[in-house]
């Protein structure tokens, strides 16, 4: 009942927390097939340079890359509020996972695909953009499904440098109310109401494409 | 195998001398994005040696590896009790019966849909009010073991469902009942095949492990924790956590190293 008596709060948090998620998301998106289409390219430095982001960021925990940034940007002068300094820690983190599950979904469209593009002229680019992105794309729903949900799971690292999501409502729930148990139990369910829907579409998306194949 | 994708035939002399052209501009273009970011640092006089010269000091240095000693220690021992739970829950996840597997799936669903931050933090809550009081160290490794047993659930589950069908129907016409034919014939092979998996999630147990530090009251000393309280001491944040940064990064790289040494080396499994 203490939930339910506070239920504006969590909204509140519970908002902050999908505009994390879904601002992360979008620009993870966008640099994971930065990262995907420089791996497969023939340059050898996009290559290299790609490959060194996605190992230095996966190897380092999430909670360093926000206390990095939120403690060590304003020494280089550069100043962010909380919520656009998580929204840019979560997007290069994940970024980096999203550039691995779409190159691993590109290996999975077969060589013929790639030869007979290549056999009848095109360029790398349009390689990439009209033959093999649209059929990696499928192969990664599933996998991206996931991400986004460890996504939205991790975007709660985020109230350790005081954003206000549903995780940093509660705690702040917390030093006022004193009733940690009821309160986080609470904040489990808002971070369910976001979490098994997407099990459960990853689930279907996972079944169908499998059987497309 | 699966880094030798590249979308390109071998270039004719016109290709590569685009390729040329790419590869320098794009080394131009790094290189210059590179010296901006030290031109920042050294406008900002985050450049001084005095900022930089604990990693010399073995004092300091010893500081922080004990920190790194409590984040290797923590992650092994979480892993190990989700070892255990972590097969228990796939055995159940399994299990002929079907209310077993119900409770099973149950468990482990909503343990994976909680945020990890959010069950640590309930475990240095609930624990210490119901329990025995542990220290936060405890609270910790029960945080991460109670996630990553759910994971390790599916890891193995999915480890078992890969293996051929004629296993478990050798087992039953052999006589074996259905629980025996996943202890002693299923459950010995799925594990051998997933052994690359569990131990790139020992990694992200070595990262997860640092949350231990910021979740936590008092803090687990963990290499997170120890490079938070020495850039407070000395006032250098931002080059203490790059350091920090790089510890992790050499650890997680050697251990997901050996990950794809084991996956090459088990690519050929014996049938």
């Amino acid at each position: 009942m203490l939930v339910w008596d506070n239920l504006d709060v969590f909204w509140r948090g519970w908002t902050t927390t999908v505009l994390l998620t879904s601002a992360s998301f979008a620009v993870a998106l966008v640099i994971g097939m930065a990262l995907a289409s420089a791996r497969v390219s023939p340059v050898a430095p996009l290559r290299g340079v790609a490959q060194l982001y996605v190992e230095v960021v996966r190897n380092t925990p999430l909670t360093v890359h926000m206390v990095l940034m939120f403690f060590g940007l304003p020494k280089l002068g550069i100043r962010f509020g909380p919520i656009t300094t998580a929204i840019i820690v979560l997007s290069i983190y994940t970024g980096a996972f999203v550039g691995e599950v779409l190159r691993s979904g590109m290996n999975t469209v077969g060589v013929g695909q790639i030869e007979a593009g290549r056999a009848i002229g095109l360029p790398f680019v349009d390689l990439l953009r009209l033959v093999v992105l649209p059929q990696a794309f499928k192969a990664t729903v599933a996998p991206l499904g996931s991400q986004l949900s460890a996504l939205v799971r991790n975007s709660a690292v985020a109230y350790t440098i005081s954003v206000l999501d549903i995780m940093g409502r509660s705690d702040r729930l917390i030093t006022d109310l004193a009733r940690p148990i009821p309160i986080l139990i609470g904040a489990a369910l808002a971070y369910y109401t976001l979490t098994i829907p997407l099990a459960f579409a990853i689930n279907a998306v996972d079944r169908r494409v499998r059987v497309a194949r | 195998m699966t880094d030798s994708l590249i979308l390109a035939d071998a270039l004719g002399p016109r290709g590569q001398r685009r390729v040329r052209r790419i590869s320098i501009a794009s080394s131009f273009v790094a290189a210059v994005v590179a010296g901006l970011v030290i031109y920042r640092f050294h406008v900002k006089e985050q450049l001084l040696w005095r900022k930089w010269d604990f990693i010399i000091d073995q004092k300091l240095m010893r500081f922080l590896l004990r920190g790194l000693r409590d984040t290797i220690s923590a992650a092994l021992v979480a892993m190990a009790i989700a070892l255990v739970l972590g097969s228990l829950g796939a055995y159940f996840r399994l299990h002929p019966s079907r209310p077993a597997r119900a409770v099973a799936i149950t468990i482990i669903e909503l343990l994976r849909a909680t945020p990890l931050v959010l069950l640590i933090y309930f475990m240095g809550q609930f624990v210490p009010r119901y329990g025995p009081e542990l220290g936060s160290y405890w609270y910790l490794v029960i945080g991460l073991a109670a996630y990553n047993s759910s994971v390790i659930a599916e890891i193995f589950r999915s480890g078992i469902n890969s293996l051929p069908k004629g296993q478990r129907e050798a087992g039953l016409t052999v006589g074996l009942t259905e629980g025996e034919v996943l202890r002693r014939i299923l459950f010995p092979q799925g594990v051998r095949r997933m052994v690359p998996a569990l131990v790139n999630q020992l990694v992200t147990l070595l990262k997860d492990s640092s949350l231990g530090a910021l979740v936590l009251l008092p803090a687990v000393n963990d290499l997170l924790h120890q490079g938070k309280v020495l850039g407070e001491f000395k006032k250098n944040p931002l080059q203490v956590y790059i350091v920090i940064a790089l510890m992790y990064v050499v650890t997680n790289f050697a251990l997901s190293r050996f990950a794809q040494h084991l996956e090459r080396r088990g690519a050929t499994p014996p049938r």
